[in-house]
């Protein structure tokens, strides 16, 4: 006797498996659990709301489309992401908010904010709640460009090798480890909470 | 002799059949272009003016087969082409057809999108179908040309 | 090797991107130079607070309203033909002489022997023959749905 899938309380991987048969209930499930955090890496990439959620919903409907495709090599949530992530930086080229070389190229040169900076000790952080940290690093990342949020949220967060991340982004290596530096070391200056206006200076 | 009369009469009716399948390829195509405007939102204020609705039968059509909650027609021409008069259409700032019928290849139709042609094809003689030509637009739209045989 | 660069490799070394005979030098050069070790430490501080904290957000729709959305494109994108498989290399090469093939059968089978004429209202429907030319950057799907009448030639840009 065969046994009805309980939806709620299965796994992910037999959400997919009854998915890749069909089973629509199986992957508005695999939805349900990680719409969040498909929105939620959409957003750190694009910084708006409603191309957040247009290009989330876009990637949910190609997750269905090409479900057969996932092997488990990976989760279920880090395949979904892969796609996400691929959505956005297409809808950030296509915008022509993301270029292949870094635009700030003279500015990582010559060092701008880092070089004038001196080393940072970014954790007075201590002392600060999870939520209002988090809160801090999300306004953070706003004042980031678009290449060197896109560098830090694949690196830090999707903990994509700089090979990899030189790939998605259509850029050299080298361009990755600077927009990498840069955008590590305001993110401290930031979270050190440096005015905006003394970093422009 | 009755023999020969007799595929002289098919030879003379397969012919005419053949002229006037001939001449229906040289006949008028009457058609309307029109171009639509497909949307999740309703229709923005601003262009209360400069949308139309589009016809229900059309409409009933589009909602079938695309996935958008809502249709606007921004223009409408009609027009009809014959051998040797092809008709040059501009349906918006940046959207114009144009269409060629051909002697026996049937109509060749060509998209231009802000002056650069954006697509070439041919299509059958008469057209029976409704013809629609698709693409993306900005803000998770859609926009369609379309060619409907009147 | 200037200052710059070797700041890019203390990033490296932190990254685990070195080999190991570079990672040697560079943890040996961090360990016996101040500035070196301070940076280090800014850069590792930095990535863990950002590995621990990554904001978290919710989607702003109701689980119902998304679904709905998705489960509409879903079905919208069922009517359209598939995405296509990614195919062997050596089909695209066959492609356009199957292409011309299957014109060629299908233009044989319309001509009327006879007088040569062809006569395409025979053929039922609207799709092209075959695409003239495009824009280099646009691909196109026809399809066409005998039940509504209508034959749509999708265009994308790449």
């Amino acid at each position: 006797m065969t046994s009805k899938l309980n939806y709620s309380t299965a796994k992910d991987d037999e959400l997919v498996k009854a998915a890749q048969k069909g089973d629509m209930a199986a992957f508005e499930e695999l939805v349900a659990r990680h719409r969040d955090k498909i929105y939620a890496r959409a957003f750190s990439m694009l910084r708006n709301e409603d191309e957040a959620v247009d290009l989330s919903q876009e990637a949910w409907v190609k997750g269905w489309q090409r479900l057969n495709q996932f092997q488990g090599d990976a989760s279920f949530a880090t395949w979904m992401t892969r796609i996400v992530i691929n959505l956005c930086l297409d809808q950030l080229r296509k915008n022509k908010r993301i270029k292949s070389e870094s635009i700030d190229e003279m500015n990582e040169e010559t060092g701008g904010v880092e070089r004038q900076m001196p080393i940072l000790n970014p954790n007075p952080t201590e002392g600060l709640e999870r939520e209002e940290l988090r809160q801090r690093i999300d306004k953070a990342l706003a004042q980031l460009s678009y290449e060197h949020r896109t560098v830090l949220v694949l690196h830090e967060f999707e903990e994509l090798e700089y090979k990899l991340i030189a790939k998605r982004m259509g850029c050299s290596i080298g361009t990755v480890m600077s927009r990498l530096f840069y955008a590590r070391r305001k993110m401290a200056a930031l979270l050190a909470g440096l005015k905006r206006e003394e970093l422009e200076k | 002799m009755q023999l020969v009369r007799n595929w002289a009469l098919l030879v003379l009716v397969a012919t005419a059949f053949q002229l006037s399948a001939a001449d229906d390829a040289k006949a008028e195509q009457k058609f309307a272009a029109i171009l639509i405007w497909g949307t999740d939102d309703e229709k923005p204020t601003e262009k209360e003016k400069d949308l139309k609705d589009v016809d229900p039968a059309l409409k009933e059509k589009f909602k079938k087969i695309f996935k958008w909650k809502n249709y606007f027609e921004v223009t409408r021409t009609n027009a009809s082409v014959k051998v040797g008069e092809p008709k040059h259409l501009k349906l918006s700032k940046k959207c114009e057809v144009k269409i060629n019928q051909t002697e026996k290849e049937g109509m060749d139709v060509e998209l231009i999108g802000e002056n650069k042609t954006v697509y070439k094809g041919k299509h059958s003689m008469p057209l029976k179908d409704i013809l629609i030509l698709a693409g993306d637009d900005k803000n998770a739209t859609a926009w369609f040309v379309v060619l409907k045989p009147e | 090797m200037n200052t710059r660069d070797m700041h890019l490799k203390v990033q490296a070394y932190l990254d685990n991107e070195l080999s190991p005979a570079e990672a040697r030098k560079v943890g040996t050069w961090i360990s016996s130079n101040p500035e070196g070790r301070d940076l280090f430490n800014e850069l590792k501080e930095t990535r863990e607070i950002l590995m621990q904290n990554e904001p978290v957000l919710k989607l702003p729709e109701s689980r119902d309203f998304f679904w709905s959305k998705i489960e509409r494109e879903i079905a919208a994108a069922e009517r359209l033909p598939a995405e296509p498989e990614p195919r062997p290399w050596w089909t695209r090469l066959l492609a356009p002489l199957a292409g011309t093939v299957a014109l060629f059968a299908l233009l044989f089978s319309l001509v009327d022997r006879g007088s040569g004429h062809m006569d395409l209202s025979q053929s039922h429907d609207a799709a092209p023959l075959h695409q003239l030319e495009g824009a280099p950057d646009v691909s196109t799907i026809t399809f066409r749905s005998e039940a509504e009448g209508v034959t749509v030639v999708w265009l994308s840009t790449q």
